[in-house]
């Protein structure tokens, strides 16, 4: 491990002065796992990068391809919002579902035994992005939003 | 009621069920995902159970192996609130199809998957 650490720090150092970029199995190694992500939802993360592999009429009844755009948006709506809740409240936010949706969208799905929240972010860029949830009882959260935005709307269900 | 050359659409039955083909990859923890409710044309594709069984919805299938047919309660799909059509393909030599009409929005996904059922075994004659 320590000489890791010393190949990590040369590395840091080199990129700062050379813009040198490090192996990323270097750093994996050696820095903390960011906090505000748990480890299942950094796996989903990773899992959800499988989407943008669906080729076109992937279901066998037409579905388009997810373009690698749209996933990107999912993912750092998902990133983002996950760090916002761990700097505001020090919790790690709850592992959705990162699902291809209708005609080339994505959905990110909390389902648990306290909530279930659908968030479609859509394939078109301009195109804002919906969301329907609900702690299966009278709290309900449903509207459009900017995706690049925090949208604190979703804390009603989220801090339920 | 039913037409005298058979392909005449009828009125279903709020306690009836839909069979619902869901494509391997939308499925997740035993469950559909919301991405499974959409559209192909003018609603989304169902099988009434009158005239279907579940192996026979997922038969019609381009790839059969790729699906698994889920059932949904028609009075909880009304409710969401989608309108539930029987529509008979003669084409296709399907009496039971069935088209599911209404936005599927977020919202509208969520509560439709919500009307999933386990599969009942239709009763002959009722």
């Amino acid at each position: 491990m320590p000489e890791l650490i010393t190949c990590a720090a040369r590395y840091k150092k080199a990129d700062t002065r050379a813009s040198v970029a490090a192996p990323r199995s270097v750093f994996r190694n050696v820095f903390p796992k960011e906090r505000s992500l748990s480890e299942s939802l950094t796996r989903e993360l990773e899992r959800a990068r499988r989407i943008s592999n669906l080729p076109e009429d992937w279901d066998g009844e037409g579905a388009r391809p997810i373009d690698g755009d749209v996933l990107e948006r999912a993912l750092s709506f998902v990133r983002n919002h996950a760090r916002w809740f761990f700097a505001e409240y020090g919790e790690q936010l709850d592992t959705p579902s990162i699902e291809p949706g209708p005609d080339g969208s994505i959905d990110v799905h909390w389902e648990n035994e306290s909530y279930e929240l659908l968030v479609s972010i859509p394939a078109d860029p301009t195109s804002p992005s919906t969301y329907y949830g609900d702690n299966y009882s009278d709290a309900v959260v449903k509207g459009s939003f900017d995706s690049t935005k925090i949208n604190r709307g979703f804390l009603l269900l989220w801090k339920s | 009621m039913s037409g005298s050359d058979g392909w005449t659409p009828e009125e279903i039955p709020d306690a009836d069920h839909l069979y619902l083909r869901v494509h391997r990859n939308h499925a997740r923890k035993g469950k559909p995902a919301p991405g499974a409710f959409r559209d192909h044309g003018g609603g989304m594709s169902t099988d009434w159970w009158k005239y279907s069984s579940p192996e026979e919805t997922k038969a019609r299938a381009r790839i059969p192996e790729d699906k698994r047919v889920v059932s949904l309660h028609v009075e909880r799909v009304r409710s969401v609130p989608m309108n539930v059509l029987h529509t008979p393909d003669r084409e296709r030599e399907n009496r039971a199809h069935t088209d599911v009409v209404g936005e599927k929005n977020a919202e509208s996904r969520v509560k439709l998957r919500r009307a999933i059922t386990d599969i009942p075994i239709p009763i002959p004659g009722q």
